[in-house]
């Protein structure tokens, strides 16, 4: 058999095989539309492991900021030296210039005047 | 002071931490609105050349409507995998082929569903020859009976069907030599 003839025979068995096309079933275009919704609501497998690792970093990060203040404290309970508080108000300035000094007084944070 | 300081960082922080997160929600939203666009535009010219090729593989199989959508719901979940979407097509018969394949896995061998002459009636045309047409390829194997339909009803040419089936190009000429062959002995009486 030649090409050509053999062309023109898969062309006329390619018509009489289209010829029965059928329609894709209402009933099954729904089922798959509605099943397209649901699926693209509750996103891909890829997108689920997006969503779920971007939440799990967002909470971890947002947990180790919300603790951050909490490391001071350990430092005390651990019996470690706490750092050094930093100074207060200025309450008054006394420049002596003739002998070259300046003398202020301020009062640290937290400092309990009645002490002793 | 530097404690001030080092609270105002820490809200600073944690601000950015729920926008960075806000944000990437709200893409992931609107991202999944875009795929689920992106695939019906992409598969709406082959669903029904798609849903006849498995009909017609599985030999006008009930079975045909849930074998088509296990296609689609595979196409829209794997979408993401396919880089080049210029092959979605042939991407998409690939996954047919895989589906036909696994109905037939699960049926077992030569599980055909009997092929009924009541259901190869064109509605209009030579009725008679189809009918010996859809007899001779309801008599082929399920792999070949796919292999015939992607080539006369699907339109893909030898070396795409190799690649979709994964079959040797000259297996794929082979399988649809013999149709021809079958098909010439009902052809020359009646054309």
């Amino acid at each position: 058999m030649t090409d050509n003839r053999m062309g023109n025979q898969d062309d006329l068995v390619r018509r009489l095989v289209q010829s029965l096309d059928r329609e894709i079933p209402a009933a099954t275009e729904e089922r798959l539309d509605l099943w397209l919704k649901r699926a693209a609501a509750a996103g891909t497998p890829r997108r689920r492991r997006l969503i779920l690792s971007l939440t799990t970093v967002a909470v971890l990060a947002l947990l180790v900021l919300s603790l951050g203040p909490l490391r001071s404290w350990r430092r005390e309970a651990a019996g470690l030296p706490r750092p050094p508080a930093p100074s207060g108000e200025v309450k008054m300035e006394v420049e002596l210039r003739n002998k070259n000094i300046k003398i202020i007084w301020f009062r640290k944070e937290g400092f309990n005047l009645r002490k002793g | 002071m530097r404690e001030l300081e080092a609270v105002a960082l820490n809200d600073m922080r944690k601000e950015n931490v729920i926008a960075l997160v806000r944000d990437k929600w709200l893409s992931l939203l609107k991202g999944r609105a875009i795929a689920r666009d992106e695939f019906a535009r992409l598969a709406q010219p082959f669903k029904r050349p798609l849903y006849n090729l498995v009909a017609k593989s599985l030999n006008f199989s009930e079975d045909a409507e849930d074998v088509y959508q296990e296609v689609m719901m595979r196409g829209f979940k794997y979408l993401h995998s396919l880089r080049d979407r210029e092959s979605f097509r042939q991407w998409i018969f690939s996954i047919a082929h895989n589906e036909i394949k696994r109905y037939y896995r699960r049926r077992g061998r030569d599980s055909s569903t009997p092929f009924d002459e009541a259901l190869a009636v064109p509605p209009a045309g030579n009725p008679q020859l189809v009918g010996e047409i859809y007899r001779i390829a309801s008599r082929l194997k399920p792999s070949q009976r796919e292999v015939f339909f992607l080539f006369y009803q699907s339109e893909f040419s030898i070396r795409e069907i190799h690649e979709i089936t994964g079959l040797g190009e000259g297996n794929v000429k082979y399988i649809l030599n013999q149709a021809r062959n079958r098909i010439r002995l009902v052809l020359g009486g009646k054309t």
